[in-house]
Parts: C-alpha cells; sequence; structure tokens
C-alpha cells in the first residue's frame, strides 16, 4: 500500500518535471532559427499569447518581425510537432496493448502508408487547391489513412477474437500494395517524385495554426478516451478470452480504443507526413520507468513524445541550414540505435536472470 | 446456482466434424466436478461455452437459468472465474497486479482498490504461496509459479464458480495435493464450486467428488466419481490399460500402454 503510493507521488514528481521540461523546451525550440531570437525575448512573446497577462508591457521594445516569426511560423511549428509527437507516442501504447504485439505501429497497420498513399495522389494529380487553410494533400493524406484504416478492419474482421494477428497481416499487406502504389505513381510523375518522397519522409515545414488546432481536436479526446479505457487495455493485453473471464467487454473496447487510435494516427500522419520510430521507441522506453499499466504509462508518454518530437523537428531545421533534413529521417536516426541497444539490454537482463 | 448445459452440439464455422455432440450435464453447486476426456475430447471447448466465449451451433446453456451471453461481461465475471490453461506468458506486469485484476468486475472507471480488495488479493496470493513472488514481473516466473498465480487471480475474483482448465499440469507433486486440498476445502465449507479439467485418475479419486467424462464431443459417462471412474470405461475411451489397486478402503488407477500389461 505504501509502496502504491509512493509510486503514485514518484510519477506524479516524474510528470512534473517533463512538464517544466516540455515547456522549457518550447520556448527554446521557438528561439532557434534563422533569425536568432534571444531565449528571454521568445519567453515574453510566448507568454505574451497567455490570457490574463500584460501583453503590452512584455512586448515593449521586441521588434515587430520577431514577434511575427515566432507567432505566425516558429510556435505553431514547435506546437505542431510536439502534439503529433504526443500523439504518435500515446497511439503507440494502445496499439501494443491491443495488438499484443510490441512491434505494432502505424505503419505496421498500414495507416501511415495509406495517408502517404493519398497525399501522392493529390501531389500527382495536380489538385492543388486549399480550401479555408486545408491543402489538399493534407486532405487526401487524411482521407486515405482513414480508408486503408477501414479496409484493414473489414478484412480482418476487427471483433473477431483472433483479431490481434489478422489485423497486423492484413495491415502489412495493404501497406507494401499502397508503398508500390505509389512507388508507380511517382516513377508516372518524375518531377513530383521529390516532393512526394520529401512528404513521406515527414516534416512540419507546412505547420499552421490550423493544423496545430486539427491534431489539437483529435488528441484531446483521444487521450481522455485511452485513460478512461486504460485498465481495459491492461486486461486485453492479456489475451482477449482472459479479458473477456475478467469482465471486459471485448469487442466494445477494441472497436472504441482502434477507432480513436486510427483518428489519432490518420490526423498525425496526415500534417505531418510518415515520422517514423516514434509510436515504437516511446512506449518501450517509457515503459521502463512506469511499468507496463497504461494509466501510468499514458501521460509519461504524451509528454516524452512531445519533447522528443519538438527536439528532433529543431535539429532538422538548425543541422544544415537553410536546408532541412526530414525529420522522420532523424527519429529513425536516433530512434533505431537506441532501440537496438535497449534490446541488448533486455537480452542481457534476461541472461542474467536465467 | 445451476450450470446446465442442454443438449448443445458445436460446429465451427457450421461445417465440418463437430467439437460437441449433444452435451447434456448438469453442475450442480457444492461440488468439486472434474471434466475428464482424452486430448481432443472437447473438455475446454466445453468450459469456453460457459464463459460465453463460444456460443453453441445447437442447444443451450444456462447458468443461473439465463443464457451466459444474456449477462452483461461484469456480471458474468462476478459469477464465474477462469484458470486457462496457460495466461501470457510475455506479460510484463508484477504478480500482484496481476491478482489485483481479478477485481475489476467490481469497480467503476476510476474507482480505486478498497481495503476489501486489498485483503481479498493477499489472501488469494497467501493461499497459492505467491506473496513472496509479489513484485516479480509474470514473465519471469517458472511455469508452475505462473499457474499458481493464475488460480490465485480466479479466487480473487470471489465467483461462485471457478473453471479451471488442467490448473495442476504445472504443478509439483506438494502444490498438485496442497492446491486441491485448498480447493477441496473452500468447496466443503460452501465458499465455491469448481469445474477442474484434469488427467490425473488418482488426483480425481481423491479430491473430486463428481465427474464428467467426455469422449470425441460426447458424453461417456457422469455422475459420483466412483461411477464414471470405472476401469473398463477408462480402457476404451483412453486406449489404455488401466489396472486398480484397493488399499485401505481407497482406490489407485495404474494405466499402462495396451499390449504392455503388467501383471
Amino acid at each position: 500500500m505504501t509502496s502504491e503510493s509512493s509510486h503514485k507521488l514518484s510519477l506524479s514528481i516524474v510528470c512534473g518535471g517533463l512538464l517544466i521540461l516540455l515547456l522549457a523546451g518550447i520556448v527554446w525550440a521557438t528561439s532557434v532559427g534563422a533569425v536568432s531570437i534571444p531565449f528571454s525575448e521568445t519567453a515574453r512573446i510566448v507568454v505574451s499569447r497567455f490570457p490574463f497577462v500584460p501583453k503590452d508591457r512584455l512586448l515593449s521594445g521586441i521588434p515587430s518581425t520577431h514577434i511575427t516569426i515566432i507567432l505566425r511560423v516558429r510556435l505553431p511549428r514547435v506546437l505542431l510537432a510536439g502534439l503529433v509527437g504526443a500523439g504518435l507516442a500515446v497511439a503507440g501504447v494502445v496499439l501494443q496493448a491491443l495488438f499484443r504485439n510490441p512491434l505494432a505501429d502505424p505503419q505496421v497497420l498500414g495507416i501511415s502508408s495509406g495517408a502517404a498513399c493519398g497525399a501522392a495522389v493529390a501531389i500527382v494529380s495536380g489538385i492543388g487547391f486549399s480550401v479555408a487553410g486545408i491543402s489538399s494533400i493534407w486532405l487526401c493524406a487524411f482521407v486515405g489513412a482513414i480508408l486503408t484504416m477501414i479496409l484493414v478492419f473489414r478484412v480482418a474482421r476487427i471483433s473477431s477474437s483472433h483479431s490481434a494477428t489478422s489485423i497486423l497481416l492484413a495491415g502489412i499487406a495493404c501497406s507494401s500494395m499502397l508503398t508500390a502504389a505509389i512507388t508507380i505513381m511517382m516513377m508516372w510523375k518524375r518531377e513530383k517524385l521529390e516532393q512526394i518522397y520529401l512528404w513521406m519522409m515527414g516534416s512540419f515545414s507546412a505547420a499552421s495554426w490550423l493544423r496545430v488546432g486539427f491534431v489539437a481536436i483529435v488528441l484531446v479526446p483521444a487521450v481522455i478516451c485511452f485513460m478512461v479505457l486504460g485498465r481495459e487495455l491492461d486486461l486485453i493485453s492479456l489475451g482477449d478470452h482472459e479479458a473477456r473471464s475478467m469482465g471486459v467487454s471485448v469487442k466494445n473496447t477494441r472497436i472504441i480504443a482502434v477507432v480513436a487510435t486510427s483518428l489519432l494516427i490518420a490526423a498525425s500522419v496526415s500534417v505531418s507526413g510518415i515520422i517514423g520510430f516514434v509510436s515504437l521507441i516511446i512506449p518501450h522506453i517509457v515503459r521502463l520507468l512506469s511499468g507496463p499499466k497504461s494509466r501510468r504509462s499514458l501521460p509519461l508518454c504524451l509528454l516524452v513524445g512531445a519533447i522528443f518530437m519538438i527536439a528532433c523537428d529543431t535539429l532538422s531545421r538548425s543541422l544544415v541550414p537553410p536546408a532541412e533534413i526530414p525529420v522522420g529521417a532523424i527519429t529513425q536516426v536516433i530512434g533505431a540505435p537506441y532501440f537496438l541497444y535497449l534490446l541488448s539490454r533486455a537480452r542481457k537482463r534476461e541472461g542474467n536472470e536465467a | 446456482m445451476n450450470i446446465e448445459v442442454k443438449h448443445i452440439s458445436y460446429h465451427p464455422n457450421g461445417a465440418g466434424r463437430s467439437i460437441l455432440q449433444d452435451v447434456c450435464a448438469n453442475f450442480a453447486p457444492g461440488h468439486l466436478t472434474a471434466l475428464l476426456g482424452p486430448n481432443g475430447s472437447g473438455k475446454t471447448t466445453l468450459l469456453r461455452h460457459f464463459l460465453s466465449q463460444l456460443q453453441p451451433t445447437e442447444g443451450r446453456i444456462e447458468v443461473g437459468g439465463k443464457s451466459p451471453q444474456d449477462y452483461s461481461a461484469k456480471e458474468l465475471a462476478k459469477i464465474l472465474s477462469w484458470v486457462p490453461q496457460q495466461g501470457n506468458e510475455s506479460s510484463a506486469f508484477t504478480v500482484e497486479d496481476m491478482v489485483s485484476m481479478a477485481r475489476y468486475p467490481y469497480k467503476k472507471a476510476f474507482d480505486a482498490e478498497n481495503e476489501e480488495d486489498r485483503q481479498i488479493v493477499a489472501q488469494a496470493m497467501e493461499e497459492l504461496e505467491v506473496a513472496e513472488l509479489r513484485t516479480r514481473m509474470f514473465s519471469s516466473l517458472s511455469g508452475g509459479e505462473r499457474q499458481r498465480v493464475l488460480i490465485a487471480r480466479a479466487l480473487a475474483q470471489s465467483t461462485p464458480w471457478v473453471l479451471m482448465d488442467e490448473p495442476t499440469s504445472n504443478l509439483d507433486v506438494r502444490h498438485q495435493i496442497e492446491m486441491l486440498e485448498l480447493l477441496r476445502q473452500k468447496v466443503d465449507a460452501g465458499r465455491i464450486s469448481a469445474v477442474v479439467v484434469m488427467h490425473d485418475f488418482n488426483l480425481v479419486e481423491r479430491y473430486c467428488d463428481r465427474a464428467v467424462l467426455l469422449q470425441a464431443g460426447e458424453v461417456v459417462s457422469k455422475g459420483a466419481t466412483s461411477e464414471v471412474l470405472v476401469p473398463e470405461v477408462l480402457e476404451r475411451v483412453y486406449g489404455v490399460h488401466v489396472e486398480v489397486l484397493e488399499k485401505s478402503g481407497q482406490r489407485f488407477f495404474f494405466p499402462t500402454s495396451k499390449g504392455n500389461t503388467t501383471s
């Protein structure tokens, strides 16, 4: 009992620390860029957007170009990176529990490829419309992700008890089919090859407040839903039959969780492209700290995912200015070796125990 | 609360061979019932019908007069608990977390564990001697330890009925005997009734008062243990030679392979 409450205490201390780190990270990332704007100035501009603060006093003496750069360009980009990072990490936790597979992630489910295929169709067909700030690529990517998700789940019969493996297999099959379709489109319209390829590697360069709002509107209810379903997810991670015998309505829980996760992934991927490894690696790292309970790992994943993605995006735009390295490449370059290190450490530990 | 099996048949996908064929049985409370039969005879399939994991193709199952499907998942979990043959071996939950999960049907979404839950969980862990393992990860346990954790979890679910699928298969001799004695004691005290899939005739003879014998999806015999454990019937069903010795009023079974009779 005492151990449980001290666990809770240490979890909230860790969360508090990460929250402070996240806020500092947002301000720091916003101050970094081609035009260097001092940290204190950035902090004042960011804080000036909060309600109930003396706006004029905070902003006095700051050039208006700086204010524009921060508020119109950098802040939405940093926030979008944070939201997408948080969303992908949280989605990873839920997918890994639902499918009882430590490798389940948006790419394996085919949702990422669906988004990429939608984006490629928009790019190749040249329908370059933009309604109320929503570009055709963004819209088509979102629709592509949703359609793929529906296809995968129809094929795998979401509610059947064998769904865990068959959804993954259906996802892998759809994913390779869509990737092939993208390749054909790239070969067909070679002049669009680079644009499609760069979209697929992921980037936050098209960030806008609209995109920030869109991801936030999906992320907040999804996270609330996952927290409410925390116990059910834990039980389902043991097996559908076991969960059912302990009173979980497995079918309903699965449907709600899968739909919420898919919407979250579709929203995240449609605004940023495919950013690999975040859904896979952040949950694994966080569980080393939090243990396997969803209600403990979800809040930590939310924060760590956001911090990690903001850091990667900042690297992507500041390593070789004025060029940008696709953020998906950075997450993989950092993520994959660290994941290998974790795996080898886990192996060693197992070896010692046996 | 009775569990009644009324003429159920089960053919998966409506085709092929039937796994259960016109099975009838009545499981009355207050008994420790053994479910016997060779591998593939339909024992697990029958139990899974009780738990509403499978629906009969024909016939009807009633738990307390209602089909298991007519209960909500939580309601059914307050009546039946289940010990699977093996749990998820890769589960990273600790033993205490695993056993605590049994309290799920009694909780609303954000209810915390209360003193009663903690006592029930602690008692179940004591009874199965897994209390010292409470902080160990389930995946790091041996097969027998895992099985004891799963049994403790079923008991912590505080249900009138406990269904067990080969609960003794990984246990050492002492734990087999102690587990069955614990079960017998709880049944005699009127706390639980149990249906247990078992293979060892001697353990069945010693601890179970009722038995149902299945072969190829059909009930061969059912009733008091002594009426079901008939050497001639067992020989026919299992395809072995069964010798019985009696010592101080108790029967001991010695199955040997056919054609390899010892005399």
